[in-house]
């Protein structure tokens, strides 16, 4: 297997050779005005093709037998190689002579490769698999979505076919650097997707008559206008993704609004007698057995479930199920029960897909003891161990020649070691700038495959036609994201996100960018913002609420539309599903932010960002609004427009809006309020609490308003804050009995609640208020009959900042009938 | 292959049932019974979510609490385009909603409430603890339901007990009816042994009544007077009754498998119910209930109307004092409700407004809330129109004079049945016999036939069908020739 990435790499090096340069475009470089490309420290010119010979030293692991210069070592770190012991199960067809002898010369192979193979007793022998039609059609789909082909020659990979089994494949797909250490790409395949790529990848290993079952059930996601609650005709209509579920549920579908899954399967029916099937679905379901309708529920709405009965015989019968969304919440849930079946949902296991067996080629006959030996004394004598782990095997200490006093000879362990060591060894010497640093790692890493960066890289246009387009907003929802200048363009923080945690900013897209390790995210977060920053990057326009609401005001329908194209959060653009404006805050420099939105069409020619604003610097403080609302994070308020959300989750809207519910580690009789500001608390009526402070979505209410209800709603979302009581005990005395006597609302919509506590009493009051950087809540206690001690010493040591009058708050308070405390809470 | 929904009756999970004995349940079609009583749905905005838990009505408004915590305010609702306003929300779950002196009175799952509109601008701005203390143990099925106004002005709820996990821990008074003196703010925990008492509500002579969901301990369906002190057979809270505040006295280990007579014998203030409802033959989840005072209802003035969540249907019950106790008869009334009924009204304009939801437990109408009205299309059906226990029989009257030729002691059957007291899911019926007639009798105006009945005991359901007798005028057979009698005593 590692020829495969190897040649993948050496053919993108020589893609790149000579052309790795970031000009700035012409317009950026006007556009951003003030702005000028910052000057490197270590002007260092290192040449493509040094920086090839570099990254071929670092492939072949030169760094383990000869000392490299100081400078160059740490990046020229040699890479593991592959566990030996699995790799004889990727070679069944030659046991891997053929590829040794490519890669590790010699005559020795036919030794080696049976000395490998002997190593390979405790894998798993390769094996038959059964495999359904709908999971070799789902294979080739992720297979053209995630762009495979930038990096792999086809042809190569089908040859897998005939070396290995499903499963091997598959596993390593899903744990990369589990099975070969040096493995760059991890894309975070789920299994299903793992086998759905490994049998479409070996799929010639597919028997043509032979068929067997596997459990599951076979789906397909149609991607379609729902509008009506009527059965959506299905038949002649082209899937956009099909494969085997496990599960009868909607998490298989692609997309969460307008779209019809198909399910299908062999329900293997225990015991004669009368069955009863339930679908519960939001919006519509069906159900047939053996092609009789047995559930409908034509329901768009909330969750709700539907039954039917049917008497059924023992065995095998057809079962297709059909659930079809318009738009909101998804959910479906297929359950049954019948003679001593309680009723539960359809388990996999009693279900079965129509499946092919996938045959692996015939294992090797058992190697020979002396050809292994013969192979073992090769492995010790070509020091094997310096690259694989070999168990009984240590590598000796490097005792080569140091790298750049190395002459022209052949070297006995890497095939074509002559040509790297010229190409690097000019490069070696030299200290690398952060341009060349990062040239060197987004060859090394093969980022270029995928992502252009100043008109080098990215995607052939073969592989490109094969990206779906999910939401209509040109290439930018097709393809990966264009590199240039992203050091200037984003905040250093995002750019590490992404790359450590797979942030997706752009959900549209479906290639997938593969999982960095921490430090390597950092590093590279660190060398775009060095090769890319400009000054005054991070310079934000002051902050006042005035300007935050003309930034509301824009970017709804009426002003800007951004609404339109751009999702806020949870919220849903009115037309295509755009990038989440909400997190444009933390992703965007506001330098670039500015520029971005005032020049966007001179800026990156073809984008669908159309010109909103004419008037160039004239108009800079609309769109300073635009960011100074966006700065408010979470709880910037909702503008106008968006799309209102369908289903349980409560918005509020013009006013604020009440919950009432269990709440986990509260009580049963809590209020949720929420605001309008987009910060919420929740107040605990048992025990007469204010205890939980949050930002952005309000709740889901299907914990309280669906079924039977009564579900335990827990703290999660943005900023939730859970504070400690306050105190109103006498010092030395216990805390007296406290009730809520009543609730009032306040013109604004905010509740008040009127509090007994022992012999006083008083109101409290909560109500949010934007400030720069998001929300505080203002907490105004008001004494009606007194005295009333307050104890904050809980709160302050919490994670809430209090302050009273604009300084920190003190730990106590006392408080006269007629007299109010107003706590201010920042978190 | 049958396709049928089964759904599950309101404030209970089912378990597997015994097959029902078979009921000769004559059918009455529901166009049958639509000509004497219309439905007419209460067109509502779609967004407008009515899960209803209480109404009342102030002149042209109706006020509607929901299971979502909300009160709708909706003018003009009987009329083509009825006006909805949110008028309070963040309520828990209230179930029974009482206009009183100028505030709503609400239940919410851990208080009675009361709410106005003080400064008239159409939204709730004050609302008032009245009573609270009861804990919650944060279990779903902990409801609390009403309030009714009784006679001497106090305010009655019914606590639901559990049914699952109990988050915040077990809770005392569950399954306990209480009541909040008038002018008062505190609760007096007043009768134990409840589980599911989905409707509660006040007679004309100030009595409170309840009625109650089957399940453990609960054979079937019931309604019940609720009396200071009784214990209505559900174990579960009578823990309680041994603390200090409980009107209830502790009636020692009650245990499973008792025959209704034996339990009524030997547990210490045991009280049986007025009426048990036949399960599945006349709902499976009785609710809200009312009694016509008005003879809105023509001819059945006086009885009670109680609305089903599971069958929404509406039937009646009749009832009369034997012995100083309570008993009588339920009979069917009209199908066909688009919903599960939880709560009854008599509206301004004389017809039944049934406040609906299917929520969690499914209903044989098939939309999920709303609201609808019973009309009476003023025209008497010939119909059997009350049950009353003789000492050696029944007395049946019926709406018109009935053909004498038609009395003859064949033309009737008789069965009866108990039910044991017992911790399993509701109960089959039990030594279920059939009765023979030994003579039948019909009053000189035509309008009682008395059947004697041989084998008569107490504490006994008997179920009577008379689909041979008719009317003298039109020939016709009752509207619904069946009843089924509570028959816990004999008269003297």
């Amino acid at each position: 297997m590692r020829h495969l990435a190897f040649a993948g790499v050496l053919v993108l090096a020589v893609a790149c050779g000579g052309k790795v340069q970031e000009p700035l475009p012409q317009a950026a470089k006007g556009a951003a005005g003030a702005s000028a490309p910052a000057t490197s420290t270590q002007p260092s010119v290192i040449s493509d093709e040094e920086l090839a010979g570099e990254l071929a030293v670092a492939r072949a692991g030169c760094a383990r037998c000869h000392e490299l210069p100081a400078p160059a070592a740490p990046r020229l770190a040699p890479l593991a190689g592959p566990a030996l012991a699995a790799a004889a199960r990727w070679h069944a067809a030659d046991g891997g002579q053929e590829f040794l002898r490519r890669h590790h010369g010699g005559d020795a192979a036919p030794d080696l490769a049976a000395w490998v193979r002997s190593l390979a007793a405790a894998e798993p022998e390769l094996a038959t698999f059964a495999v359904s039609p709908a999971a070799m059609a789902r294979g080739e789909v992720l297979f053209r979505q995630l762009a495979c082909q930038g990096c792999h020659v086809t042809t190569e990979l089908e040859s897998l076919a005939t070396r290995t089994d499903v499963q091997h494949v598959a596993a390593f797909l899903q744990q990369p650097a589990e099975h070969r250490p040096a493995a760059v790409h991890d894309f975070r395949l789920e299994a299903g997707e793992a086998n759905a790529i490994a049998s479409w990848l070996l799929r010639s290993q597919a028997a043509q008559e032979a068929t067997a079952a596997v459990p599951g059930f076979a789906y397909e996601c149609f991607e379609m206008k729902i509008e009506s609650e009527a059965l959506p005709e299905l038949d002649g209509k082209q899937p956009a993704a099909k494969g085997l579920a496990t599960k009868l549920d909607a998490t298989v579908a692609t997309r969460e609004d307008h779209f019809a899954l198909r399910f299908q399967a062999t329900l293997l029916v225990p015991a004669d007698g009368e069955w009863k099937f339930t679908c519960g679905s939001d919006d519509c379901s069906w159900l047939w057995i053996d092609d009789e309708l047995i559930v409908r529920n034509e329901n768009i709405g909330p969750h709700r479930r539907r039954s039917g009965k049917v008497q059924l015989k023992a065995g095998a019968h057809s079962l297709r199920v059909v659930f079809a969304e318009a738009a909101g919440q998804q959910t479906l849930e297929v359950l049954w029960s019948g003679p001593s079946v309680k009723e539960q949902e359809i388990p996999a296991s009693s279900a079965s897909a129509t499946s092919r067996a996938f045959v692996p080629p015939a294992p090797m006959p058992a190697p020979d003891a002396a050809a292994v030996a013969r192979g073992r004394e090769q492995a010790v004598a070509r020091r094997c161990a310096s690259c694989h782990a070999i168990e009984g095997m240590t590598a000796p200490a490097p005792a080569a020649k140091p790298f750049l006093s190395l002459g022209s000879g052949a070297c006995p362990q890497v095939v074509g070691a002559v040509s790297v060591q010229q190409a690097a060894a000019s490069a070696l010497g030299k200290p690398h700038d952060d341009a060349s640093e990062l040239r060197f790692a987004l060859m090394r890493d093969g980022c270029l495959a995928c992502h252009a960066r100043g008109g080098v890289g990215g995607l052939p246009v073969v592989v490109k036609q094969g990206l779906a387009e999910v939401e209509d907003i040109g290439d930018e929802g097709r393809f990966p994201p264009d590199l240039s200048n992203v050091g200037h363009r984003l905040r250093k923080a995002w750019i590490e996100k992404v790359l450590a945690e797979g942030h997706k900013a752009r959900p549209y897209v479906k290639v997938r960018m593969p999982r960095l390790s921490a430090a390597s995210a950092r590093r590279y977060a660190d060398l775009f913002a060095a090769v890319d920053g400009r000054p005054g990057d991070d310079e934000e326009p002051p902050f006042s609420l005035e300007q935050a609401e003309l930034g509301r005001q824009l970017v709804g329908v009426g002003g800007k539309n951004c609404v339109t194209c751009h999702t806020f959060a949870d919220k849903k653009a009115l037309g295509p599903q755009g990038m989440d404006l909400g997190m444009q805050y933390e992703r965007v420099r506001p330098a670039w932010f500015a520029d971005w939105l005032l020049h966007a069409i001179t800026l990156r020619p073809g984008t669908r960002m159309p010109q909103l604003w004419i008037g160039g610097e004239n108009d800079r403080h609309e769109v300073d609004a635009i960011r100074t609302w966006l700065s408010l994070g979470a709880s910037a308020p909702l503008q106008n427009g968006l799309a209102t959300n369908a289903g349980l989750v409560l918005e509020p809207n013009d006013r604020p809006l009440l919950h009432g519910a269990f709440l986990q580690g509260l009580s049963a009789r809590c209020i949720m309020v929420g605001s309008p500001q987009r910060t919420h608390y929740a107040y605990d009526v048992e025990h007469g609490r204010l205890a939980w402070l949050w930002r952005g979505a309000f709740v889901d209410a299907s914990g309280t308003w669906s079924g039977r209800a009564g579900q335990l709603i827990e703290p999660k979302g943005v900023d939730w804050l859970v504070l400690d009581d306050l105190l109103f005990g006498e010092p030395g005395a216990g805390e007296p009995k406290r009730r809520v006597l009543a609730r009032s609302m306040q013109a604004d919509g905010h509740p008040v609640f009127r509090v007994e506590v022992g012999a006083a009493e008083f109101d409290d009051v909560a109500v949010p208020r934007l400030m720069r950087g998001g929300s505080e809540v203002v907490r105004t206690l008001h004494c009606r009959r007194g005295p009333l001690r307050v104890d904050l010493s809980a709160q302050l040591r919490g994670k809430a900042r209090l302050t009273v009058g604009g300084e920190p708050a003190a730990a106590k308070y006392t408080l006269q009938a007629g007299e109010s405390l107003e706590v201010v809470y920042q978190w | 292959m049958v396709m049928s929904f089964a759904a599950l009756s309101f404030l209970f999970v089912p378990l597997p049932q015994e097959p029902a004995s078979p009921a000769p349940v004559p059918a009455t079609s529901e166009v049958d019974e639509a000509a004497y009583v219309a439905i007419v749905d209460v067109p509502l905005p779609k967004d407008v979510v009515l899960e209803v838990g209480g109404m009342v009505q102030r002149g042209d408004d109706t006020f509607v609490c929901t299971r979502r915590g909300e009160i709708w305010r909706i003018t003009g609702a009987g009329g083509a385009e009825p006006k909805c306003s949110l008028w309070a929300d963040g309520l828990q779950e209230p179930l029974g909603l009482v206009d009183l002196d100028g505030w709503l009175y609400c239940s919410q799952r851990g208080e009675l409430s009361r709410l106005r509109d003080a400064d008239g601008d159409g939204r709730m701005d004050q609302l008032e603890t009245v009573a609270q203390g009861w804990p919650l143990s944060g279990n779903y099925h902990e409801y609390c339901f009403g309030p009714t106004l009784a006679g001497d002005g106090s305010l009655w709820l019914t606590l639901n007990k559990p049914f699952g996990d109990e988050p915040f821990g077990r809770a005392d008074w569950r399954g306990w009816a209480i009541r909040v003196p008038k002018g008062g703010n505190t609760f007096e925990p007043v009768c134990a042994g409840l589980r599911s008492p989905a409707g509660v509500g006040t007679a004309p002579d100030g009595q409170v009544w309840y009625t109650d969901n089957q399940g453990e301990w609960c054979a079937a369906c019931k309604f019940a007077p609720l009396e200071v002190g009784d214990f209505h057979g559900h174990p579960w809270g009578i823990d309680s009754c041994k603390l200090p505040e409980s009107k209830v006295p502790f009636p020692g280990e009650v245990k499973s498998g008792l025959r209704l007579a034996e339990a009524a014998r030997t547990l210490p203030n045991f009280r049986l119910p007025a009426v048990w409802m036949p399960y599945d033959k006349l709902g499976r989840s009785a609710a809200g209930f009312v009694w016509d005072t008005k003879g809105n209802f023509g001819p059945f003035r006086g009885q009670v109307f109680c609305g089903d969540q599971y069958s929404s249907e509406v039937f009646r019950m009749s009832l009369e004092k034997v012995g100083g106790r309570w008993q009588g008869a339920c009979y069917p009334f009209r199908r066909g409700v688009k919903s599960g009924i939880t709560r009854v009204l008599w509206g301004s304009d004389g017809a039944l407004w049934c406040g609906l939801t299917n929520r969690g437990w499914g209903s044989l109408g098939q939309a999920e809330h709303g609201l609808q009205r019973l009309v009476w299309q003023q025209k008497t059906p010939f119909e059997l129109l009350e049950v009353t226990a003789l000492a050696g029989g029944f007395r049946l009257r019926f709406t018109e004079p009935v053909n004498a030729s038609s009395t003859l002691p064949v033309g009737f059957a008789v069965r009866s049945y108990t039910y044991d007291l017992h911790e399993n899911y509701g109960c089959p019926e039990r030594d279920a016999k059939p009765h023979s007639i030994t003579a039948t009798a019909l009053s000189e105006d035509g309008l009682c036939i008395d059947v004697m009945v041989d084998g008569l005991e107490d504490v006994r359901v008997y179920e009577l069908s008379c689909p041979a007798v008719l009317s003298a005028s039109s020939g016709k057979a009752p509207w619904h020739p069946i009843a089924w009698y509570t028959r816990n005593q004999t008269p003297q």
